[in-house]
């Protein structure tokens, strides 16, 4: 034993400091890169849609100019959550720290884009009939929401990159990058230019 | 076993190429490239509601409407407005970086001064004595009776801002009133020498027109704005006029014209000449003869041989050219010159228009049209009078006050500084960015820019329709600029004038006010929507308070259409026969092609720009990005030139040369370009990649390279180019 490793101990010390640096990239680098921020509080989709019977267009409709609302203001809350609706911890968070002083919850956008990119709801969900979920997934039949994650380096959500340290996911809408919205673009034939998105 | 140096290096290694074939090296790469885009130097629009509003823009004074995106208060993008009565959904590269504009590098943000030399580096100045310098130069000037040197340039004459100028000068004495005619300026003073009446504003009406002859004009890309001339396009399913472009450059018109008429440099005037003789001999449009002494002699003279010889047209593309027209119905000459390629010259537009009269179109729909003129006038005359720059004597001014609201205006700057006393003379200008004209002063008081005060806009020179906007101050007032009345207000408190409040910001308001009554209580034209969907007549307007909140809200008054009436009495006058003097002077062409330099070639140089960044305007960084990754637009020292004529003279693609005119020498590099002209130089007009960054390039004023003398045709001009 000893001579064989006193024959390999070359190459054992180098596959070790080759597992080191495998771990490091693709184990210890994303746990560094990520900074995680929790919700302001929990917000359940799925009560809101199954039980409640609601469609994502009441809280998230497209303005009278065409423009889209994105996250509902705490008015559209307080239209039904004025006063408590049951007893859940998030329910009274809700109730004592947004509606009743008037604040906007400060939830954390898991698909805001960048400053520099203009992206129209309006022209995918309404001219090509894009559904919701084909970009933000099953968020609207979710429980409970995940922590925000954002890249330390360039503060960009972590679902822009995509859950995968290499990039992308397993799902369509697991990464919202250029690439990603070149991809679809070209998959339907859809001119995009520069300033299409950078204007 | 113990660690060796040889098992340190070995692990070393192999940890290094893990982490190769891991994400960690290219992510960090990614990511930090994106970090230096979002670092804490670049500027953040903070997150809020978006909303949409309109405007109108006021780089220029086409007036073109303008969607703003915003968020919060801050404007984060400008669009076009497709179906605004006045641009067409069109915007010029300056105006669609209008938000970017006012962080320019270039941005005025406090006062400064320096040295007697537009190439001396600018230093800041207290505010306080920069106005108390300026301030005692007028005061001292007016002590001494020498109030009719204070002159002030006024870019953008017709605005409610230019009736404080009026003021100021007033209250200084005897202060001189100076404007910038620009190329369709020019045109519509040619008509006004040529016929000797007074008229309305002339107007051409593109859109009934049966066909039309540009003689240069950018009637597709950048009549308006960058737009087409307003009613040149139709609406679904109407028919467009047939247009000839005469032009000696390819451009976007010559390229969706009927026809083109690639004409030699300078030889608009013969060519109008012989259209004139062509339309007498061969056509069968009705057309007005009448015994135009001069004028008549000329025309008999210009056969198509004689035409062709000088503009090097072919007599038979001429002929059938003139044929091609016969039948369409009117037929409209139009000149006026390109804002980036340069007026045309009194002599050629005098021939356009005489071909127009000739043409029998003056005041008939399809034809130039006399414009209503707007219901208010000038304010009080000046007691120093209003004349152009190019008039005013040499070294007569003491201090020269330049309006800097049209940051790209193409002046000399060669000029401005001729006009002033050599010594003591000083120009201050009033200004939001240091490029344009303001670019020669000694002294800058940073002024507020476009969106960072509320302004008026009126109709061009040449528009068939007379309107009115407002552009609304969206951006706010930044602590470091003033409003420009109160620059003046300030300058007539420090320098004792009586009256000062009379060209101050509570006056500005007022004489808005007063043109809105008036537009109001003359009850006629009709307020449009942005968009151009709804038209709401004037005299149903409730009150004065709507009425400026609809105008506030991006509507345009839109006067009603000029009357269709024939213009009896308009007739050549006693000054006619100088006039056509100066036409049969330039009948031969301009031709200009000379060296002194037996080592250097002859060239005729030109340019072509593009409008919004001709003349050295400060470009915003979304055009120069375009600028730079597409070659969309050449770069600033990119000299083209015709394929068969560079190999004559030896020269390549890429080859540095040095282009020389009287003003100087400036290095350029070779571009081929096979729809340049044999013997022709095409420069582009305006800034170039690199002046974006450093607001001492913009200092190159592109017009000086071509004249810098009294002729104020920068169309063209001589040169020669010369190996390095």
């Amino acid at each position: 034993m000893r001579a064989f490793i006193s024959q390999h101990c070359g190459r054992m010390v180098f596959l070790v400091g080759l597992a080191g640096g495998l771990a490091a990239g693709w184990l210890l680098f994303p746990q560094l890169l990520y900074s995680r921020q929790a919700q302001p509080m929990d917000f359940n989709h799925a009560l809101h849609t199954d039980d409640g019977g609601m469609t994502c267009e009441e809280c998230h409709p497209f303005r009278d100019d065409g423009s889209f609302s994105g996250i509902p203001t705490i008015d559209v809350c307080a239209d039904c959550h004025s006063d408590p609706l049951g007893e859940s911890a998030a329910e009274a968070v809700l109730i004592a720290a947004y509606i009743e002083p008037a604040q906007e919850v400060p939830w954390f956008v898991y698909a805001r884009q960048p400053q520099n990119v203009y992206f129209s709801h309006a022209a995918h969900v309404r001219l090509a009939d894009i559904t919701c979920d084909r970009c933000h997934g099953f968020q609207g039949t979710s429980t409970t929401l995940q922590p925000g994650e954002t890249n330390r380096i360039s503060t960009y959500s972590r679902h822009i990159w995509g859950p995968r340290i290499s990039g992308g996911g397993s799902q369509v809408w697991d990464a919202m990058k250029m690439s990603d919205c070149s991809a679809c673009h070209a998959q339907r034939g859809v001119q995009d230019s520069c300033l299409m998105c950078h204007k | 076993m113990s660690v060796t140096r040889r098992c340190f290096l070995k692990f070393t290694c192999g940890a290094a190429a893990g982490t190769l074939i891991s994400p960690l090296p290219w992510k960090l790469l990614d990511d930090a490239a994106i970090w230096t885009q979002n670092g804490s130097w670049v500027a953040q629009t903070p997150r809020g509601p978006v909303s949409s509003l309109f405007s109108t823009c006021t780089l220029c004074g086409a007036g073109c409407g303008l969607r703003l995106r915003q968020v919060g208060s801050d404007t984060v993008s400008v669009q076009g407005v497709s179906g605004h009565p006045v641009s067409q959904g069109a915007l010029c590269p300056a105006g669609l970086g209008l938000a970017q504009i006012l962080h320019h590098p270039a941005r005025v943000r406090g006062a400064m001064k320096r040295d007697r030399s537009a190439t001396a580096p600018w230093h800041p100045m207290d505010t306080t004595s920069a106005y108390a310098e300026v301030g005692r130069k007028l005061a001292e000037l007016r002590a001494a009776g020498r109030s009719g040197e204070i002159a002030i340039l006024d870019l953008r004459p017709g605005r409610s801002l230019s009736v404080l100028y009026r003021n100021f000068l007033a209250t200084a004495g005897a202060g001189r009133y100076l404007t910038l005619p620009d190329g369709r300026q020019d045109a519509a003073t040619a008509l006004a020498e040529l016929a000797g009446v007074p008229r309305h504003a002339p107007g051409y009406d593109f859109a009934h027109a049966g066909a039309v002859i540009s003689f240069g004009a950018p009637v597709f890309d950048g009549w308006c704005g960058a737009g087409p001339a307003p009613g040149l396009i139709p609406a679904t399913g109407g028919t467009r006029p047939v247009v000839v472009q005469a032009s000696s450059n390819a451009s976007p018109t010559t390229n969706l014209a009927d026809v083109w008429l690639p004409l030699r440099p300078g030889t608009e005037t013969a060519l109008a000449l012989g259209l004139a003789h062509l339309l007498r001999t061969e056509w069968t449009l009705p057309f007005t003869e009448e015994p135009w002494p001069g004028y008549n002699d000329q025309v008999s003279q210009h056969t198509p041989r004689r035409v062709a010889d000088i503009t090097g047209l072919s007599p038979a593309l001429l002929q059938t050219t003139a044929r091609s027209l016969s039948g369409r119905g009117p037929v409209l000459a139009v000149g006026g010159g390109a804002p980036g390629a340069g007026p045309l010259g009194q002599a050629e537009e005098l021939a356009i228009w005489a071909l127009n009269l000739t043409l029998g179109n003056l005041g008939q729909a399809g034809g130039v049209v006399f414009r209503p003129d707007l219901p208010w006038s000038e304010a009080a005359p000046v007691p120093g009078g209003t004349t152009s720059l190019r008039e005013v004597p040499d070294g007569s001014l003491d201090l020269l006050l330049v309006d800097g609201s049209l940051p790209d205006s193409p002046v000399s700057q060669a000029l401005l500084r001729r006009k002033m006393r050599p010594q003591s003379g000083l120009i201050v200008g009033l200004s939001a960015f240091t490029v344009g004209p303001v670019a020669e002063a000694d002294l800058i008081l940073p002024a507020a820019g476009p969106g960072e005060w509320l302004q008026d806009v009126t109709a061009q020179a040449l528009a068939p329709r007379t309107s009115y906007a407002l552009a609304r101050a969206d951006a706010g007032l930044p602590a470091f600029a003033a409003h420009p009345a109160a620059i003046l207000e300030r300058l007539a408190r420090t320098a004792d004038f009586p009256t000062p409040a009379s060209c101050g910001p509570d006056r500005h308001e007022e004489v808005v006010t007063d043109r809105l009554q008036s537009l109001l209580s003359q009850g006629t034209g009709h307020l449009v929507s942005p968009d151009g969907t709804t038209r709401t007549p004037v005299n149903r307007v409730a009150s004065l308070r709507t009425f400026r909140k609809a105008l506030l809200a991006g509507d345009c008054w839109i006067a009603p259409p000029a009357p269709a009436r024939p213009v009896d009495g308009l007739h050549l006058t006693g000054g006619a026969r100088p006039l056509f003097e100066t036409v049969a002077a330039a009948a031969p062409g301009r031709l200009v092609s000379e060296s002194a330099d037996p080592s250097a070639c002859p060239v005729t140089l030109m340019f072509d720009g593009q409008v919004g960044i001709a003349g050295g305007g400060a470009l915003p960084p979304v055009v120069n990005k375009l600028r730079r990754e597409s070659n969309f637009l050449p770069a600033v020292d990119a000299a083209r030139v015709n394929p068969d004529f560079a190999r004559q003279n030896g020269w390549h693609a890429g080859q540095p040369l040095t282009l020389t005119t009287k003003r100087g020498a400036w290095p350029v590099t070779l571009v081929l370009d096979e729809t340049v002209q044999p013997g022709v130089v095409l420069l582009p007009a305006g800034p170039g990649p690199t002046g974006l960054g450093d607001p001492d390039d913009l200092r190159t004023h592109i017009i000086d390279i071509c004249s810098g003398t009294d002729d104020p045709v920068w169309r063209v001009g001589p040169a020669a180019l010369r190996k390095v």
